[in-house]
């Protein structure tokens, strides 16, 4: 007997698979198939998730709301500024005398009343608050 | 496909796998039908072992399904599939390449009792299991499968030209291991 007759023995019989591999096969790759969507499901809600995510941080951060043109530092001041009464009231006191205005959360807020330089040249009067100088505000913008 | 599939179920064949690929789950059940034998065999073979056979088998069909799309040539089905269950045998055993031992006789033999042509089958893997892994492959896809030499040196991986020196040396050994043991067998069936 040569060995090409054994090969051809072998090649003519076919081993039988066993039984229950076809029904394994196809139970893993419904289980597989199965987890593989589950999978892909949470990568995408991942994606969708920090994609929103991402937006709404850039919204609150780099879109300027209305009326927030201005820079923080001087939003602060246009904020502090008091309201012109007080101004008004230091300008019919004169200096050294005691000016109040209501803050922002309600509480009276007492001063003195002081000569302080502007920047166009002269003086004028300003209430000051714990050392703070609170001037009379910038006439509007044309 | 190739030379082992009869003509006539070659189209068959091929109309099955392409609703395979399309998802068509009662193709993708024939083509178990039409191939697990076949694949079974040649995992067999490799592995020198009946329950590693079927356990890899069942490995390379999952990834075979699984990737069924990428396949983009019909007829080379077969050798692709046999590459996927070559890689994945090789991955394992890379795995537990620290507690790897030869198999054993026991192992070699255990194939059911109702297979046919039993003898033959466990005495050829007897002779295949004292050769390594790349010339149980040269011998299972030229010898078994049918396979031409370039075809067989794609499937494994090596030149057409260093498979087939390969293989003229492995046959010899194997001649001489395989017909030794015939011979044997021969001799205490007549005493």
């Amino acid at each position: 007997m040569k060995l090409g007759d054994i090969f051809d023995d072998i090649r003519n019989t076919e081993i039988d698979a066993p039984d229950l591999l076809k029904k394994r096969i196809l139970e893993r790759l419904r289980e597989e198939v199965k987890h593989d969507r589950t999978l892909r499901f949470w990568k995408y809600l991942a994606i969708i998730s920090t994609i929103i995510v991402a937006l709404l941080i850039s919204y609150f951060v780099f879109i300027p709301k209305p009326g927030n043109q201005l820079p923080p530092s001087k939003q602060e001041n246009v904020n502090r500024r008091p309201k012109p009464e007080f101004v008004i009231a230091c300008n019919s006191l004169g200096v050294g005398t005691t000016c109040s205005y209501t803050s922002r959360d309600g509480a009276l807020v007492k001063g003195t009343c002081i000569m302080v330089p502007i920047p166009t040249g002269g003086e004028e009067l300003a209430c000051s608050v714990d050392g703070k100088t609170v001037q009379r505000p910038l006439p509007p913008r044309q | 496909m190739d030379q082992k599939l009869e003509e006539k179920n070659v189209n068959e064949f091929y109309v099955i796998l392409e609703r395979a690929q399309k998802g068509d789950e009662v193709a993708v059940s024939l083509l178990i039908d039409a191939v697990q034998n076949r694949l079974f065999r040649y995992c067999f073979y490799m592995t020198n072992n009946y329950e590693l056979a079927e356990d890899l088998c069942q490995e390379a069909f999952i990834k075979i399904l699984k990737n069924l799309k990428s396949l983009k040539k019909k007829e080379g089905f077969l050798p692709w599939a046999f590459q996927i269950s070559k890689n994945l045998y090789i991955d394992s055993k890379r795995r537990k390449s620290s507690t790897e031992t030869l198999v054993t006789e026991e192992e070699v033999e255990q194939i059911p009792s109702e297979q046919k042509n039993r003898d033959l089958i466990i005495d050829f893997n007897k002779a295949l299991s004292k050769l390594d892994l790349s010339e149980r492959l040269l011998v299972i896809l030229v010898g078994v499968e049918g396979y031409s030499y370039l075809e067989a040196a794609n499937v494994i991986g090596v030149t057409e030209d260093s498979l087939r020196l390969r293989l003229h040396r492995v046959k010899k050994e194997l001649e001489k291991v395989f017909l030794e043991k015939l011979e044997t067998k021969d001799e205490d069936e007549t005493s």
